[in-house]
């Protein structure tokens, strides 16, 4: 199971990791999941943040854009890669 | 993704200085900039009588170019990708390319050992941006390198020919390629703001640079139905590379970087014409090309390596009517880059150009000196496979191309160019 959020994004672009300002307006979600066969268990990949079941035979992609009131959008890719592991 | 571009603004400024002197354009050496008969003819052009497009595929044809021309030319298209790993559907991404330019060529004017010697210069400026170069975050990105950047260039090119006895032409040119150099400083100061963003400050300064790349050429035409053309083009890249210096009280952290966009690679091309009817001519041209010397986006060596390869291209021109041409022109490029069975996903496989295009010349109907190019060219890729190699891996694998992966692309492009003669006949007026 893997715990996917989105939470720290923040409104504005900032030089230092820095948390979100509570009072900005929300921003909008849009996960892609790619590469591993994967079942999202709760959320969807429209929210803030879900969980996701993957058989791990590959890696999968993690694809978050946000997007906030004014249009601007920031895009970010993580992979939640394969461990060699013993057989 | 990390983009360094300059906008229109400062295309403004550069495209003033690049074309001060004259202007002309792949013509200019920017890909896909060329003039559309050049295009129809799917650059089979080494060995025929030149035009304006001799600038940069032969410089040794500007010296057939016998009054003083004016070639405007545009071009409009899209670049398709499909990528796909093993089992899953993938994406499509498609990529607008634009550009305009001008190209001129003219014998100079004078006594007629001068009138021998012919000036061509041509410029090509993209729709987008005067110059791109991507750089994608992680180095696994799937990308072509083939297209990429290179749609977003601004080319100039300035060619010198003469015409010697024995049917013999030789010519030189060059092609300016910009390079961007931009050194960041990133500093902190506690007493700027309230807080810390407000603390950062960032200076960027921008130097845009100027590099030649050298072409030299030959034509010969022993019979009135042959000719022969040899051309050695330098090739280049465009680059951009600068410094971080990033300092926050006594830390203090330097980084360079280097990005490396390829223009074209090193080229010999060979090319024949002939003309077996009075009004048909058929071209071959076998380009080498030095693909084994590629570097990435990040100026690195490509693991596995490029090879060389032999572009063959071919063409005919049926001059149906004084005023009326026809043209189709087809081309086998070869893919350069082996099966990407390691970290990298350079999109890339063999490749099938065809073009078809008219040209009309309305000064034998009109009296007005205007010729009308306009071409239709498309590209067709091999599906391209790769299987990745564990071996390649060590430790966690996070490949974005793994454990393989199919691509295909695609590129459809019209190009309309303005033939605007701007003087009569320099050979002409020598004869009369």
């Amino acid at each position: 199971m893997v715990e996917l959020s989105g939470a720290r994004s923040s409104a504005s672009l900032s030089l230092v990791p820095s948390p979100p300002d509570p009072s900005a307006p929300p921003l909008e979600f849009t996960w892609r999941l790619e590469g591993a066969e994967h079942v999202i268990v709760t959320g969807s990949t429209l929210e803030s943040a879900l969980s996701v079941r993957t058989d791990g035979v590959r890696p999968l992609h993690v694809t978050l854009t946000t997007m906030n009131l004014d249009g601007g959008e920031a895009t970010s890719l993580t992979t939640i890669g394969l461990d060699e592991c013993s057989p | 993704m990390l983009a360094l571009r300059w906008g229109r603004a400062q295309a403004v400024a550069v495209a003033v200085a690049l074309s001060w002197a004259s202007p002309t354009a792949a013509d200019s050496g920017a890909l896909f900039g060329e003039s559309a008969r050049a295009a129809s003819l799917a650059d089979s052009v080494v060995a025929r009588p030149g035009d304006t497009s001799a600038i940069y595929f032969n410089p040794a044809g500007v010296a057939d170019v016998d009054r003083p021309t004016l070639v405007l030319l545009g071009h409009a298209g899209n670049q398709r990708y499909r990528f796909a790993r093993f089992g899953e559907l993938g994406r499509v991404t498609d990529r607008p390319v634009t550009g305009y330019g001008f190209s001129i060529a003219s014998p100079i004017p004078g006594p007629p050992w001068l009138n021998r010697v012919r000036l061509g210069a041509s410029v090509q400026i993209p729709g987008q941006t005067i110059i791109a170069v991507s750089a994608p975050v992680r180095r696994d990105e799937p990308y072509s390198f083939y297209y990429g950047d290179r749609t977003e260039r601004t080319a100039a090119t300035f060619a010198l020919a003469v015409e010697l006895p024995w049917t013999i032409n030789v010519g030189a040119a060059v092609t300016l390629t910009p390079t961007l150099i931009a050194p960041t400083d990133v500093g902190f100061d506690a007493n700027r703001g309230a807080t810390v963003d407000e603390g950062v400050f960032v200076r960027q300064d921008r130097d845009l640079r100027l590099e030649p790349a050298f072409i030299a050429g030959v034509r010969v035409q022993p019979l009135d139905e042959l000719a022969l053309g040899l051309v050695w083009r330098q090739g280049g890249s465009t680059r951009a590379r600068g410094t971080f210096d990033v300092r926050a009280g006594a830390i203090r952290v330097t980084d360079v970087y280097s990005f490396n966009s390829l223009i074209a690679p090193m080229e010999l091309a060979l090319g024949v014409v002939a003309w077996p009817l009075a009004n048909v001519s058929i071209s071959l041209d076998a380009t080498w090309a030095r693909w084994s010397e590629f570097r990435t986006i990040y100026d690195e060596a490509p693991v596995p390596g490029f090879s060389d390869v032999v572009d063959l291209r071919a063409a005919v021109e049926w001059t149906a009517h004084r005023s009326l041409s026809a043209r189709l022109g087809y081309a086998f490029l070869p893919s350069p880059a082996p099966e990407q069975t390691g970290r990298q996903n350079l999109l890339d496989a063999n490749r099938h150009e065809i073009a078809f295009g008219l040209g009309l010349d309305l000064e034998p109907l009109t009296g007005f000196a205007l010729q009308i190019d306009l071409t239709a060219r498309f590209h067709v890729m091999e599906e391209q496979r790769a299987t990745k190699d564990p071996a390649a891996f060590t430790g966690t694998i996070d490949n974005l191309g793994y454990p393989g992966f199919t691509a295909r692309g695609s590129f459809e492009q019209v190009l309309l160019s303005l033939v605007l003669p701007l003087g009569e006949s320099i050979r002409a007026e020598a004869e009369e």
